[in-house]
């Protein structure tokens, strides 16, 4: 059943993909539209003459994608779409530079916590389709949004993730990407706004948040991550918002919030111009200095150390979270594989391998073990070998199916299908409008084949593991090759039906 | 405390007589620290950026020796930095030290003034481990290292570090180095950009204008030396030298580059001794206007197309600051600039009072709206940024648009400015001035070489030059250069104000320099990124209506050379011809390449203009006037060459190194840069301090080096190289190649030695006529 991993192509002709729209999805649309546009204009000429010109708006048009395909989603599957897309672009934008080790890595510690959290969200879908408590799926969303949003648990990401072009960090991590996660929880907010509990939970998250984003943020002495920290502490004040009830004010928040980052990012260098005539704000924080030398001095190395919460993370998944995800989504999976929604299964595993890939690389093992990595170190017993080799291959598929398979599946293949769906619609204005504006976001390029961003990686660390991938990966383009060709007849019966 | 210690640490504190073989003793450590220090990269924070020669150490070598020599040194480390020791340098230290020299990104820093090494064990100490094994080791290590002085912890690792690993030699030519040298100077290159940088604000505590900084760079080196030890004293990777460039590649490289330089030379020189000798006599024919430019490459184009335009007008060139060194500072700022070459110290110093300073309606609301706009750029400080961002969705989208589309934003100055924001009238308060003779001086030594015997003009204007642009972190790197990167309007304007008092003119009447009571100085200003050209405000100077309008004639026409000079700089770098592409490139937040700097500088012609008028030059030379008929005592020429020479080869050898080697001396791309501590760049949120000049600032230079074509007097010319010894150095080793063209007969001769008397040696001498 290969042709079920063929990618959104063919995804798009689920049912469970839909539409819907209001005047305020069409404003939020627009509203996205024209932030993408002033990013465009200004990349446009700040990134003339690098040698990726074309990889990164054609990355930007994805990003765009995604984010309208979020915006318009009518339910989680769909939202999910647009989640994952704007991930994967993220992902890919911060290691733009993959001659600087630095912003590979980055990029996949970025990518493990965005996965983390996206197995909670994929399990938030499957709960929803099969009738799961309202409140466990409500549970389950705010966990999935949490990392991509950088919430507090899950916030060291967000300042390791500005290593790309200034555009994108204005856009993904000042801007757009970063609230598409407090804009889901409104989206759907009949899903948690009933239960008291979760309320508070996302009060106390976000206080966690705003406080830790403060602290660290006035610490950092660079201008990127004291943006990076300053947009956490945001964050935390509309997840209080969003738990208050408030979800008007923090639709504002977010609206305004995004615009500030985007101005502040865009305009940093002009810090150098400022300098020395930088005539103090009247009540700015730089006033309460005295203030701060209250606050005990060893607090001030906590914080410039951001309180180890990368370390503790790490500690812990090493310890504990690693083995009780892998058996929690084992189990989701074994007790799920009878229901009708089997993408999502397949889906599952192929997060699951992301993920285990990227904590791998992440834990240095990719640098000298090869794929075998587990048999060998701390890893419990050999089942666990097996099955990161299985989850190798399905990594393959996931490589295709993002990325290398070919881009017109995913990028023509969504056009195709909502210009049939705007034809065929007898919706209203509003609803065409929205379709419209997704549709003029879907560029493509021929770029997409060079964006071999996981090979240029593994050929850095280890050639043996890169050509072997590449032996996988070629044996996987054939068969989907064959079954893409086989299947594109019976999909189409089945749009015609 | 003694059972912390490691055991090799027991064998250094027996005292010893004598070293054992092959150890390296504190001295010598020492010794090499100097050597280091000298060779660190020297570039100013970013505030205060002027080109400077990244060479400059190696000055004391033939460019064939030097240069390999410097390339290598920032290149081959010899030391292979492991993944590990990369990211405890990004994690750890990075951090640390950018938060010891910030100035004023951090809002709370308890660190100001703390000394670096006591600052540095607090930091390890107060760090909780975490599972962190190297800060596990390091916490240890602090026990009984922190009260040693670094020098002998430095001396402590070296010799432990290189007796325990087998230092390949390697046929590059750190080869003759000492292992514990090599070792050393890894750990310091590793990180060149940081540790450049604490060496040169230990030398200049003026440069962190906001933070008092205790810092050595002995203590930085012991850290850094703690540090790689404890990543894993084990690990060996510190023996694969990196040898990423040899010797014979740079040679290679460079001879490539003086070949096309020589061909360069000789065409131009061939041009000019096409010209007939008669019309190298200046003419001295009275005119209406005269210009003094700076001497920039970039004011060449609009010089030539000056007097093609109008015949009438004579241009002359020389330093932008006028001879005027002066600090200034405006009246809100919290601190002044100084405005003049950065070796020369100003005398001076002076507050700039704008007329929008004073609150008149106009100023309040312009100053209300830029309270906004300062609350909105410093949000990330702001109490209100909450409240910020929930009134940002009223107007922020304004801005934007504004900022991302330079056409518009040019269209709102133009309705919203007018004409007052071309001539902003200023008036300078001072604090310590200048007396009637100091006065005299700077005009009699900046009119004296220009030769103006009694041809003065009616009018003559002082150009001063500027770039303003917008979001540009190198923006003090496009100013005049001779003004310490900052705007050379002020200086013309003080200038003036000098040249234009009666009381002046009597002492240098006296002096028997005499300057008509008709001739009036004019002070202007050339923008060359936005390419404007305006007549600056001349306080205390009112102008009758017919002097208006000439003067307004006058800028009518210098404007229209500017629109040609403005043409032929996009054809020449974008091979598009179209005007009016200036104005937007300056306000457009989103250029990376506002203007095209120093790009293809290759000359520097000391002469008079009749030398050069003919020729098209093509934004490739310095202009410095010069005329040897009026200077019989050499004063002159050495007045041009001492201040004019150095300035001319630090942006041609800047501009040289990060276009011809950019992996050792250049800043790679601007796209992913971050401003780190308010003092430097970094690329993405930690890594090293970037050096030198970005890829998009020299992507259109062809490296060149710098030909000095000197029209003067033989006897003149060697005893000016010969009293300034960087400019013997620099010409001796053929860092710039000097070719002397005779004022009586024309010919022209090389210059290569001129430490030698003239005409006793002859061997040595080895000057060749061409």
């Amino acid at each position: 059943m290969i042709s079920e991993f063929a990618a959104p192509f063919f995804y798009m002709f689920h049912p469970f993909f839909q539409f819907e729209s209001s005047s305020l999805l069409v404003m939020s649309g627009l509203y996205i539209t024209f932030l993408t546009m002033v990013i465009v204009n200004y990349a446009r000429r700040y990134l003339a003459g690098e040698s990726r010109y074309v990889g990164f708006f054609f990355l930007l048009a994805n990003f765009y994608l995604g984010m309208m395909i979020g915006n318009f989603a009518a339910n989680l599957t769909t939202f999910f779409l647009g989640w994952e897309l704007v991930g994967f672009t993220s992902f890919f934008l911060i290691g733009f530079y993959r001659e600087n080790p630095r912003s590979l890595e980055n990029s996949l510690v970025a990518l493990a916590y965005y996965k983390f959290c996206d197995l909670f969200f994929m399990i938030a879908i499957l709960g929803s389709e099969s009738g799961m408590g309202s409140g466990w799926v409500g549970l389950l969303l705010i966990i999935g949004t949490l990392s991509k949003s950088a919430v507090f648990p899950f916030s060291t990401w967000l300042y390791k993730a500005l290593e790309g072009p200034t555009p994108s960090s204005s856009i993904f991590y000042g801007g757009l990407a970063l609230h598409l996660g407090p804009w889901c929880l409104i989206k759907f907010m009949p899903l948690w706004m009933d239960v008291p509990e979760l309320r508070i939970l996302l009060c106390a998250l976000g206080t966690l948040t705003a406080l830790y984003g403060f602290l660290v943020g006035i610490t950092r002495s660079d201008l990127k991550t004291s943006l990076g920290f300053a947009s956490i502490s945001q964050i935390g004040l509309i997840y209080i918002e969003l738990g208050l009830g408030w979800t008007n004010l923090a639709a504002w928040h977010i609206a305004g919030h995004i615009l500030l980052r985007t101005w502040n990012y865009l305009r940093m260098m002009s810090f150098f111009s400022e300098f020395g005539s930088l005539r103090r704000v009247p009540f700015a924080l730089k006033d309460l200095t005295p203030i701060f030398s209250l606050l005990p001095r060893s607090l001030y190395y906590h914080s410039l150390n951001k309180f180890y919460l990368d370390h503790i993370l790490r500690y812990v998944f090493k310890r504990f979270l690693m083995v009780a995800w892998v058996l929690s989504t084992v189990a989701v999976m074994s007790s799920l594989d009878s229901r009708t929604f089997i993408d999502a299964i397949h889906s599952c595993l192929i997060y699951l391998a992301w993920s285990i890939l990227a904590l791998g690389i992440e834990k240095d093992y990719w640098s000298h073990r090869g794929i075998f990595f587990v048999t060998r170190g701390s890893f419990p017993g050999r089942g666990m070998a097996i099955l990161s080799v299985a989850s190798l291959l399905l990594v393959a598929f996931a490589f295709f199916i993002h990325d290398f398979r070919d881009p017109f599946a995913d990028t023509f293949g969504i056009l195709f299908c909502l210009c049939a769906l705007l034809l065929r619609s007898g919706k209203s204005f509003e609803y065409q409008a929205a379709l419209v504006l997704i549709v003029t976001g879907a560029p493509w390029s021929p770029q997409f084949f060079l964006e071999d961003h996981f090979l240029v990686h593994f050929w850095l660390h280890s050639k043996i593991d890169c050509l072997m991938l590449l032996g996988v990966m070629s044996i996987n383009t054939i068969l989907l090759f064959q079954s893409v060709f086989a299947s594109v007849g019976e999909q189409s019966e089945g749009v015609s039906r | 405390m003694s059972s912390t210690e490691p055991v090799f640490v027991a064998r250094y504190r027996t005292p010893i007589t004598a070293p054992p073989q092959g150890y390296a003793t504190r001295a010598q450590i020492q010794a090499w620290i100097d050597q280091i220090k000298q060779e660190l990269p020297t570039q100013n924070p970013m505030p205060y950026f002027v080109h400077n020669n990244p060479l400059q150490y190696w000055e004391q070598w033939p460019v064939d020796e030097g240069m390999p020599r410097a390339v290598i040194a920032y290149e081959n480390t010899g030391f292979y930095m492991s993944r590990r020791k990369r990211r405890t340098m990004e994690d750890l230290l990075v951090p640390f030290i950018s938060a010891l020299m910030d100035q004023g990104i951090s809002l709370w820093n308890p660190l100001e003034g703390s000394a670096l090494w006591p600052a540095f064990w607090e930091y390890i100490n107060s760090t909780l481990i975490f599972s962190n094994p190297v800060l596990k080791r390091l916490k240890t290590a602090g026990v009984w290292a922190r009260d040693r002085d670094p020098l002998s912890l430095i001396a402590l690792f070296v010799n432990e570090r290189v007796s325990r690993v087998k230092v390949p030699t390697n046929e590059d030519t750190l080869q003759s180095m000492s292992p514990q040298e090599r070792y050393l100077r890894g750990i310091v290159f590793m990180c060149k950009g940081w540790s450049g940088m604490l060496n040169n604000l230990n030398k200049n505590p003026e440069l962190s204008p906001f933070r008092r900084l205790q810092l050595d760079l002995e203590s930085w080196i012991a850290i850094l030396a703690v540090t790689e030890w404890h990543v894993d004293a084990n690990d060996l990777s510190f023996s694969q030298a990196a040898v990423r460039v040899r010797q014979d590649q740079v040679v290679e490289e460079l001879n490539k580059i003086r070949e096309e330089t020589r061909s360069l030379r000789e065409e131009l020189l061939g041009k000019i001794s096409e010209i007939p000798p008669t019309t190298l006599i200046s003419e001295d024919t009275a005119r209406e206007f005269q210009f003094l430019f700076c001497l920039d490459d970039r004011e060449e184009a609009i010089r030539r197309h000056l007097e093609r335009l109008h015949p009438d007008f004579e241009t002359f060139g020389t330093l932008g600051f006028f001879g005027v060194d002066v600090t200034l500072k405006g009246i809100h700022d919290d601190i002044g600039f100084a405005h003049c070459p950065p070796v020369i110290q100003p005398r001076a110093s002076g507050t700039v009072v704008r007329e929008t300073d004073q609150m008149s309606r106009r100023a309040m609301t312009l100053a209300y709206i830029g309270e906004w706009r300062r609350w909105l750029n410093e949000s990330r400080f702001s109490l209100f940024e909450p409240v910020l961002a929930l009134l940002a969705p009223l107007f922020v989208p304004l801005l934007l648009l504004t900022y991302s589309s330079p056409r518009f934003l040019d269209w709102l100055r133009t309705i919203l400015n007018g004409r007052t924001f071309q001539r902003e009238k200023v008036r300078f308060d001072w604090n310590r001035g200048y007396s009637l003779e100091q006065k005299a001086d700077i005009v009699q030594s900046l009119l004296g070489p220009l030769g103006i015997k009694d041809h003065w003009a009616r009018w003559v204007v002082l150009v001063g030059h500027q770039s303003e642009m917008a979001n540009n972190p190198f923006v003090k790197a496009y100013g005049c250069g001779a003004c310490g990167g900052q705007s050379g309007r002020h200086n013309a304007q003080v200038f003036c104000q000098f040249v234009n008092d009666p009381l002046v003119r009597a002492v240098l009447r006296n002096r028997g320099l005499v300057i008509p009571e008709s001739t009036s100085f004019i002070p202007a200003v050339h923008d060359l990124c936005s390419e404007r050209f305006e007549l600056s405000h001349l306080p205390q100077r009112i102008f009758t209506d017919s002097e208006r309008q000439a003067l307004q004639q006058m800028r009518e026409k210098v404007q229209e050379a500017v629109v040609a000079s403005e043409a032929e700089k996009f054809e020449l770098f974008l091979g598009r011809r179209k005007s009016g592409m200036a104005r937007g490139r300056s306000s457009d937040w989103s250029e990376p390449r506002p203007e095209f700097g120093h790009s293809r500088v290759a000359f520097a012609i000391f002469g008079p203009r009749s030398l050069s008028r003919s020729l098209n030059l093509e934004r490739r030379s310095f202009l410095v006037s010069y005329e040897p008929s009026a200077d019989p005592d050499g004063r002159h020429l050495k007045y041009a060459l001492m201040n004019a020479l150095p300035v001319c080869a630090n942006i041609n050898l800047d501009y040289f190194t990060s276009a011809a080697f950019p992996r050792a001396f250049g800043s790679g791309t601007k796209v992913n840069m971050n401003v780190a501590a308010g003092l430097g760049l970094t690329s993405g949120t930690k890594s090293d301090l970037k050096i030198g000049l970005p890829k998009q600032m020299v992507d259109y230079h062809q490296p060149r080096l710098l030909s000095a074509i000197i029209f003067a007097r033989k006897d003149q010319l060697l005893s000016v190289l010969r009293d300034g010894p960087r400019l013997a150095k620099l010409v001796e080793n053929g860092w710039i190649h000097c070719t002397r063209i005779d004022p009586d007969t024309g010919a022209k001769e090389e210059i290569r030695w001129v430490n030698t008397i003239q005409g006793t040696d002859s061997d040595r001498q080895a000057i060749t006529a061409l």
